[in-house]
């Protein structure tokens, strides 16, 4: 993204933002609460423009299109940028096997119901899920625990095959071990989709991505490879996040 | 004041303050249990003369030791709820998620205001505007569709009102979730949005049918009010139990009054037992 600002309400949240991910690579976005660091995750798969009191200016380039041309649909973005959410959300009037197909399903992109199954039990095996659902691929969605519920919304968003993949904080609400699962989807993950990963966590950036970023208050601190921010931050915000966050340097 | 005074003092003020609670609840519960109480020990002579033809049966008023029943009234009754539910979850459906969706548009706020005055309109001027426009110009006479009509313009406003309250609660993560697939705003909201929201919208219909089962005032000056024979088609005349009630209970005859007390018992089931359901279907029921 280059010169990325957004205003909600008025106030200006995303300060003139700008940074590069490349293929291949996880990029953890971390900072304090009300950063805007969620907001700026919206601002990608302009899922801002559902709100009204959104503002955004500036450009979001994926695979050379700038996200906010005027001829480009926010639909046709959405469908290439993957979204995972800080509280697990399965549609709970679905199925498993539903909640899977209904971006294939509705965005037409099976041309049989073989086809639909493939893809349904790709996403699922890539999101660590299969194993644990494929007997009851028809059970109501909401019945699953909140590690499983959060692995079947990362499997609903990759049925799409998206170009991206954004996560807001996806395990803030799981306990160790289901997030333990989901970074080393993560880690896993990355040699297919690149993933944007905003964390509450500095500790779980270190844990899984490749490059960092810190977010203060709207502006974006600094950026580089996670093992330099952590062991020799340029910025002295950034320090002070650290150590505050992690403790003594280790 | 020792420990144990002020204890005390505190014990004694919960006790009054529940008691004076519970005083007022029983206070303000008390009418619904009198009237439920009342149709039911009346209602019950008629269930008692009739049995179970009280349902099926046509009435018979002269002679109030076999009054036969409300049979072609509660036919009716089906065939004006069947119908106006039709036409008004049609238009509600649209209608509510309109409102609930295109939030700051003009023509949104306008309507959402439109249908919170039309929930609380009388309802006899609606009677008297279809007979006016439907019953004297295109039709000739009483019919069933008039009445059908009516209850739909009854009911219309309230539904969508409970369609859009429905789309209203479902949580922005799931809304967020369902935009985030890449579909159009339309299908998010046909495909997902509506399937999420199903519930209260279920609950909303139901309440619709109470409603519309219920409802005296449309129906005095389009239906007609004919009890003997159920009406063969829409363009029929004919009746219904809340009709039917009004119209019997200010006959002189005590046959009259017979029936009347018996299709007031069977309209307290119909509502009941619609309320009930929908109770099943949702933990809080708004009205």
């Amino acid at each position: 993204m280059r010169n990325l600002n957004v205003w909600l309400s008025g106030r200006h949240i995303v300060k003139n933002v700008s940074f590069e991910m490349e293929d291949g690579t996880v990029f953890a976005l971390m900072g304090p609460s009300g950063s805007g660091k969620s907001t700026l995750l919206r601002a990608i798969n302009r899922l801002l423009d559902i709100y009204e009191e959104a503002e955004v200016r500036g450009e979001v380039i994926l695979d050379g299109v700038n996200v906010y041309d005027p001829a480009v649909e926010p639909p046709w973005v959405r469908r290439r940028v993957g979204m995972v959410f800080q509280y697990p959300n399965p549609f709970p009037h679905m199925s498993i096997y539903d909640n899977v197909a209904v971006g294939p399903r509705l965005n037409r992109m099976a041309r049989s119901k073989k086809e639909l199954d493939k893809i349904v039990r790709w996403a699922l095996e890539k999101a660590y899920l299969w194993d644990e659902v494929k007997d009851r691929l028809h059970a109501p969605a909401a019945k699953l625990s909140g590690g499983q519920k959060q692995r079947l919304s990362i499997a609903r968003a990759l049925a799409l095959r998206p170009r991206l993949l954004l996560m807001d904080e996806p395990t803030a609400n799981l306990d160790p071990v289901a997030t333990e699962k989901i970074e080393e989807l993560i880690v896993e993950l990355k040699k297919e989709i690149p993933i944007l990963l905003v964390t509450h966590d500095p500790q779980q950036a270190a844990r899984v991505a490749d490059y960092t970023g810190f977010l203060y208050y709207g502006e974006l601190v600094e950026t580089g490879p996670t093992a330099k921010i952590f062991t020799e931050p340029e910025n002295p915000l950034t320090e002070r996040y650290l150590l505050r966050r992690l403790g003594a340097p280790r | 004041m020792s420990r144990g005074r002020i204890e005390a003092s505190r014990r004694l003020a919960n006790y009054l303050g529940l008691a004076a609670v519970a005083a007022f609840a029983a206070l303000a519960l008390a009418p619904l249990f009198h009237i439920v109480g009342v149709v039911a020990l009346n209602g019950l002579e008629a269930v008692k003369r009739s049995g179970l033809s009280l349902l099926t049966a046509p009435p018979n008023p002269t002679d109030p030791a076999h009054p036969g029943g409300i049979g072609p009234a509660l036919a009716g009754t089906a065939m004006l709820v069947a119908v106006a539910m039709l036409f008004s979850v049609l238009l509600a459906i649209p209608a509510g998620v309109f409102i609930a969706e295109f939030r700051r548009a003009g023509v949104s706020r306008l309507t959402m205001l439109l249908a919170l005055i039309l929930v609380e309109f009388p309802t006899v001027l609606v009677g008297l505007t279809v007979y006016a426009v439907e019953v004297e110009r295109m039709v000739g006479r009483y019919n069933m569709l008039a009445g059908s009509l009516a209850l739909a313009i009854v009911v219309l406003p309230y539904m969508a009102v409970q369609v859009s309250e429905a789309l209203r609660h479902v949580p922005k993560e799931l809304r967020e979730a369902a935009f985030s697939l890449g579909v159009s705003r339309l299908t998010a909201v046909y495909r997902i949005l509506v399937g999420v929201a199903r519930r209260g919208i279920l609950v909303g219909i139901l309440i619709g049918m109470a409603k519309a089962a219920g409802e005296t005032a449309p129906l005095l000056f389009t239906i007609g009010g004919y009890f003997e024979t159920a009406p063969r088609s829409l363009l029929d005349p004919g009746g219904a139990v809340s009709l039917l009630i009004y119209e019997y209970a200010q006959q002189p005859q005590p046959g009259y009054h017979v029936l009347a007390w018996g299709a007031a018992l069977v309209l307290l089931l119909i509502v009941f037992a619609i309320m009930i359901v929908a109770r099943f279907f949702v933990r809080e029921v708004r009205l």
